[in-house]
Protein backbone atom coordinates (compact mmCIF):
# COMPACT_ATOMS: atom_id res chain seq x y z
CA UNK A 1 0.00 0.00 0.00
CA UNK A 2 1.47 3.34 -1.04
CA UNK A 3 1.77 6.04 1.69
CA UNK A 4 0.61 9.45 0.46
CA UNK A 5 3.42 12.02 0.76
CA UNK A 6 2.54 15.14 2.80
CA UNK A 7 1.63 18.11 0.67
CA UNK A 8 4.45 20.60 0.33
CA UNK A 9 3.56 24.19 1.31
CA UNK A 10 4.78 27.21 -0.62
CA UNK A 11 3.76 29.87 1.93
CA UNK A 12 3.41 30.65 5.65
CA UNK A 13 0.22 31.24 7.55
CA UNK A 14 -0.73 34.54 9.22
CA UNK A 15 -0.41 32.88 12.65
CA UNK A 16 3.18 31.83 11.93
CA UNK A 17 4.08 35.33 10.73
CA UNK A 18 2.48 36.92 13.79
CA UNK A 19 4.29 34.57 16.17
CA UNK A 20 7.66 35.28 14.55
CA UNK A 21 7.05 39.05 14.66
CA UNK A 22 5.96 38.86 18.29
CA UNK A 23 9.10 36.92 19.18
CA UNK A 24 11.32 39.44 17.38
CA UNK A 25 9.62 42.41 19.05
CA UNK A 26 9.93 40.73 22.47
CA UNK A 27 13.66 40.14 21.97
CA UNK A 28 14.27 43.74 20.83
CA UNK A 29 12.09 45.03 23.65
CA UNK A 30 14.13 43.07 26.17
CA UNK A 31 17.48 44.19 24.69
CA UNK A 32 16.84 47.92 24.39
CA UNK A 33 16.42 48.69 28.14
CA UNK A 34 19.58 46.66 28.83
CA UNK A 35 21.57 48.74 26.32
CA UNK A 36 20.17 52.02 27.71
CA UNK A 37 20.83 50.92 31.32
CA UNK A 38 24.39 49.98 30.41
CA UNK A 39 25.04 53.48 29.05
CA UNK A 40 23.53 54.97 32.20
CA UNK A 41 25.76 52.77 34.38
CA UNK A 42 28.86 53.92 32.50
CA UNK A 43 27.88 57.57 32.99
CA UNK A 44 27.03 56.90 36.67
CA UNK A 45 30.40 55.25 37.26
CA UNK A 46 32.22 58.33 35.95
CA UNK A 47 29.94 60.77 37.81
CA UNK A 48 30.44 58.87 41.08
CA UNK A 49 34.23 59.16 40.77
CA UNK A 50 34.08 62.85 39.84
CA UNK A 51 31.66 63.49 42.72
CA UNK A 52 33.94 61.75 45.22
CA UNK A 53 36.90 63.78 43.92
CA UNK A 54 34.84 66.97 44.12
CA UNK A 55 33.86 66.26 47.74
CA UNK A 56 37.48 65.39 48.65
CA UNK A 57 38.74 68.59 46.97
CA UNK A 58 36.25 70.79 48.81
CA UNK A 59 36.75 69.05 52.15
CA UNK A 60 40.53 69.33 51.80
CA UNK A 61 40.14 73.08 51.31
CA UNK A 62 37.59 73.57 54.10
CA UNK A 63 39.44 71.72 56.86
CA UNK A 64 42.54 73.82 56.09
CA UNK A 65 40.73 77.11 56.68
CA UNK A 66 40.90 79.03 59.99
CA UNK A 67 37.93 78.22 62.28
CA UNK A 68 36.45 81.73 61.91
CA UNK A 69 36.23 81.41 58.09
CA UNK A 70 34.83 77.88 58.10
CA UNK A 71 31.12 78.69 58.55
CA UNK A 72 31.14 81.27 55.75
CA UNK A 73 33.00 78.92 53.41
CA UNK A 74 30.54 76.06 54.10
CA UNK A 75 27.57 78.38 53.55
CA UNK A 76 28.98 79.60 50.20
CA UNK A 77 30.17 76.40 48.57
CA UNK A 78 30.96 76.62 44.84
CA UNK A 79 28.67 74.86 42.36
CA UNK A 80 29.88 71.34 41.54
CA UNK A 81 31.11 70.58 38.03
CA UNK A 82 28.59 67.73 37.55
CA UNK A 83 25.44 68.72 35.67
CA UNK A 84 22.40 69.17 37.91
CA UNK A 85 24.23 68.21 41.10
CA UNK A 86 23.92 70.24 44.30
CA UNK A 87 26.56 70.48 46.99
CA UNK A 88 25.48 71.24 50.55
CA UNK A 89 27.52 71.37 53.71
CA UNK A 90 27.05 71.73 57.43
CA UNK A 91 29.31 72.25 60.42
CA UNK A 92 28.94 70.97 63.94
CA UNK A 93 31.08 72.14 66.84
CA UNK A 94 32.11 69.27 69.05
CA UNK A 95 34.64 68.81 71.85
CA UNK A 96 37.46 67.67 69.58
CA UNK A 97 36.92 70.27 66.87
CA UNK A 98 34.50 71.17 64.11
CA UNK A 99 32.95 68.36 62.09
CA UNK A 100 32.31 69.32 58.46
CA UNK A 101 29.78 67.25 56.50
CA UNK A 102 29.51 67.68 52.75
CA UNK A 103 26.72 66.05 50.74
CA UNK A 104 26.33 65.95 46.97
CA UNK A 105 22.83 65.33 45.62
CA UNK A 106 21.65 64.67 42.09
CA UNK A 107 18.18 65.37 40.77
CA UNK A 108 16.34 62.08 40.45
CA UNK A 109 14.76 61.79 37.01
CA UNK A 110 13.35 58.31 37.41
CA UNK A 111 16.79 56.87 38.16
CA UNK A 112 17.77 56.36 41.77
CA UNK A 113 21.16 57.98 42.42
CA UNK A 114 21.98 58.04 46.11
CA UNK A 115 23.58 61.15 47.58
CA UNK A 116 27.27 60.98 48.48
CA UNK A 117 28.41 62.25 51.86
CA UNK A 118 31.94 62.88 53.08
CA UNK A 119 32.88 63.96 56.61
CA UNK A 120 36.03 65.80 57.71
CA UNK A 121 37.33 67.37 60.88
CA UNK A 122 38.81 70.79 61.45
CA UNK A 123 40.86 70.76 64.63
CA UNK A 124 41.87 73.97 66.42
CA UNK A 125 45.44 74.89 65.40
CA UNK A 126 47.94 74.64 68.23
CA UNK A 127 50.99 76.84 67.65
CA UNK A 128 54.29 76.45 69.52
CA UNK A 129 53.56 79.76 71.34
CA UNK A 130 50.29 78.25 72.68
CA UNK A 131 52.22 75.28 73.99
CA UNK A 132 54.77 77.54 75.70
CA UNK A 133 52.00 79.63 77.22
CA UNK A 134 50.46 76.68 79.01
CA UNK A 135 51.61 76.44 82.62
CA UNK B 1 2.16 18.01 -14.57
CA UNK B 2 5.33 16.62 -13.08
CA UNK B 3 7.00 18.73 -10.39
CA UNK B 4 10.74 19.43 -10.94
CA UNK B 5 13.01 17.48 -8.53
CA UNK B 6 15.61 20.28 -7.97
CA UNK B 7 15.79 24.07 -7.82
CA UNK B 8 16.19 26.40 -10.75
CA UNK B 9 19.22 28.64 -11.33
CA UNK B 10 17.11 31.74 -10.62
CA UNK B 11 15.98 30.31 -7.27
CA UNK B 12 19.59 29.52 -6.30
CA UNK B 13 20.72 33.02 -7.28
CA UNK B 14 17.93 34.68 -5.30
CA UNK B 15 18.69 32.61 -2.21
CA UNK B 16 22.43 33.25 -2.52
CA UNK B 17 21.95 37.02 -2.88
CA UNK B 18 19.57 37.09 0.08
CA UNK B 19 22.08 35.09 2.16
CA UNK B 20 24.96 37.37 1.16
CA UNK B 21 22.95 40.50 2.12
CA UNK B 22 22.11 38.99 5.52
CA UNK B 23 25.72 37.92 6.11
CA UNK B 24 27.07 41.37 5.13
CA UNK B 25 24.63 43.13 7.46
CA UNK B 26 25.39 40.79 10.36
CA UNK B 27 29.18 41.05 9.87
CA UNK B 28 28.92 44.86 10.01
CA UNK B 29 26.82 44.60 13.18
CA UNK B 30 29.26 42.13 14.77
CA UNK B 31 32.17 44.46 13.92
CA UNK B 32 30.34 47.40 15.51
CA UNK B 33 29.53 45.38 18.63
CA UNK B 34 33.19 44.40 18.95
CA UNK B 35 34.26 48.05 18.59
CA UNK B 36 31.78 49.14 21.27
CA UNK B 37 33.00 46.31 23.52
CA UNK B 38 36.58 47.61 23.16
CA UNK B 39 35.46 51.16 23.95
CA UNK B 40 33.57 50.03 27.04
CA UNK B 41 36.58 48.03 28.24
CA UNK B 42 38.86 51.06 27.70
CA UNK B 43 36.39 53.28 29.58
CA UNK B 44 36.37 50.87 32.56
CA UNK B 45 40.18 50.73 32.51
CA UNK B 46 40.34 54.56 32.41
CA UNK B 47 38.01 54.81 35.38
CA UNK B 48 40.05 52.28 37.40
CA UNK B 49 43.28 54.16 36.55
CA UNK B 50 41.70 57.50 37.46
CA UNK B 51 40.63 56.12 40.88
CA UNK B 52 44.14 54.76 41.46
CA UNK B 53 45.81 58.03 40.41
CA UNK B 54 43.44 60.10 42.55
CA UNK B 55 44.15 58.03 45.68
CA UNK B 56 47.93 57.83 45.14
CA UNK B 57 48.35 61.51 44.18
CA UNK B 58 46.20 62.80 47.04
CA UNK B 59 48.21 60.70 49.51
CA UNK B 60 51.55 61.91 48.10
CA UNK B 61 50.51 65.59 48.07
CA UNK B 62 49.28 65.32 51.68
CA UNK B 63 52.70 63.97 52.67
CA UNK B 64 54.60 66.71 50.78
CA UNK B 65 55.91 69.94 52.29
CA UNK B 66 56.36 71.74 48.97
CA UNK B 67 55.89 71.20 45.24
CA UNK B 68 57.98 72.26 42.25
CA UNK B 69 56.10 72.49 38.96
CA UNK B 70 57.90 72.53 35.61
CA UNK B 71 56.41 72.43 32.12
CA UNK B 72 58.28 71.35 28.98
CA UNK B 73 56.17 71.23 25.82
CA UNK B 74 53.37 68.73 26.53
CA UNK B 75 54.97 67.32 29.66
CA UNK B 76 54.41 68.53 33.20
CA UNK B 77 56.85 67.50 35.90
CA UNK B 78 55.76 67.84 39.51
CA UNK B 79 58.34 67.24 42.24
CA UNK B 80 56.80 66.72 45.66
CA UNK B 81 59.31 67.48 48.39
CA UNK B 82 59.11 65.54 51.63
CA UNK B 83 60.86 66.35 54.90
CA UNK B 84 61.86 62.83 55.82
CA UNK B 85 61.97 61.05 52.47
CA UNK B 86 63.26 61.39 48.92
CA UNK B 87 61.12 63.56 46.61
CA UNK B 88 58.30 61.98 44.62
CA UNK B 89 58.37 62.90 40.94
CA UNK B 90 55.20 62.84 38.81
CA UNK B 91 55.32 63.24 35.03
CA UNK B 92 52.07 64.09 33.25
CA UNK B 93 52.49 63.40 29.54
CA UNK B 94 49.37 63.26 27.36
CA UNK B 95 48.03 59.72 27.86
CA UNK B 96 50.45 58.61 30.57
CA UNK B 97 51.19 59.68 34.12
CA UNK B 98 54.25 58.21 35.80
CA UNK B 99 55.36 58.32 39.42
CA UNK B 100 58.90 57.79 40.67
CA UNK B 101 60.46 57.81 44.12
CA UNK B 102 63.92 56.78 45.27
CA UNK B 103 63.96 54.28 48.09
CA UNK B 104 66.67 53.00 50.38
CA UNK B 105 69.60 50.93 48.96
CA UNK B 106 69.42 52.65 45.57
CA UNK B 107 66.04 51.14 44.70
CA UNK B 108 63.46 53.17 42.80
CA UNK B 109 59.68 52.76 43.07
CA UNK B 110 58.01 53.36 39.71
CA UNK B 111 54.33 53.40 38.87
CA UNK B 112 52.57 54.16 35.59
CA UNK B 113 48.98 55.34 35.09
CA UNK B 114 48.08 54.79 31.41
CA UNK B 115 44.93 56.26 29.87
CA UNK B 116 43.18 55.29 26.64
CA UNK B 117 43.53 58.69 25.00
CA UNK B 118 45.39 61.97 24.94
CA UNK B 119 44.73 64.44 27.71
CA UNK B 120 45.79 68.05 28.13
CA UNK B 121 47.00 68.45 31.69
CA UNK B 122 46.75 71.66 33.69
CA UNK B 123 48.62 71.95 36.96
CA UNK B 124 48.65 74.93 39.30
CA UNK B 125 49.39 75.86 42.88
CA UNK B 126 46.50 77.39 44.80
CA UNK B 127 46.75 79.71 47.76
CA UNK B 128 44.58 79.94 50.86
CA UNK B 129 45.57 76.67 52.37
CA UNK B 130 48.50 75.77 50.03
CA UNK B 131 47.09 73.29 47.53
CA UNK B 132 47.98 71.62 44.27
CA UNK B 133 45.37 71.33 41.51
CA UNK B 134 45.74 68.75 38.76
CA UNK B 135 43.09 68.52 36.09
CA UNK B 136 42.54 67.52 32.51
CA UNK B 137 41.22 69.95 29.92
CA UNK B 138 39.46 67.86 27.29
CA UNK B 139 37.87 69.06 24.09
CA UNK B 140 35.25 67.07 22.08
CA UNK B 141 37.82 66.28 19.37
CA UNK B 142 40.26 64.61 21.78
CA UNK B 143 41.43 61.25 20.44
CA UNK B 144 40.63 58.34 22.72
CA UNK B 145 39.99 54.62 22.51
CA UNK B 146 37.43 54.90 25.32
CA UNK B 147 33.80 56.01 25.05
CA UNK B 148 34.74 59.50 26.26
CA UNK B 149 37.99 61.33 27.10
CA UNK B 150 39.15 60.89 30.68
CA UNK B 151 38.17 63.69 33.07
CA UNK B 152 40.19 64.33 36.21
CA UNK B 153 40.07 67.20 38.71
CA UNK B 154 42.07 66.68 41.89
CA UNK B 155 42.90 69.37 44.43
CA UNK B 156 44.95 68.31 47.44
CA UNK B 157 46.52 70.20 50.30
CA UNK B 158 50.27 70.18 50.98
CA UNK B 159 50.16 69.03 54.57
CA UNK B 160 53.83 68.09 55.09
CA UNK B 161 54.72 71.73 55.87
CA UNK B 162 52.62 71.70 59.04
CA UNK B 163 54.79 71.39 62.12
CA UNK B 164 53.56 69.65 65.19
CA UNK B 165 54.31 71.59 68.38
CA UNK B 166 57.22 70.31 70.39
CA UNK B 167 56.17 68.15 73.29
CA UNK B 168 56.28 69.90 76.64
CA UNK B 169 58.46 68.22 79.24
Amino acid sequence: MAIPSPRKRNAVTVIETLISFTLLITIFGACMPVVVRHHQLLADERDYRLATDELSNQLDRLVGLPAMELDDAVANLPAPTMKGAKLVGETEELELGVRVTLTLRWPEHGVRRPAITLVGWSFPTVTPSDVEATP
Amino acid sequence: MKKPAGVSLIETLVIMSAASVILTLSSVTIHRVMQIHKKVEATHADEATAWRLSTRLRHDVHQASDALIEQQADTWRVTLLHKAAEPTIYRFQQETVSREQKLAEGKVARDVFPFAGNATWEIEELTGPPRLRIRTATSPGTLTRAAAPVKIDITARLLGARQAPEATP
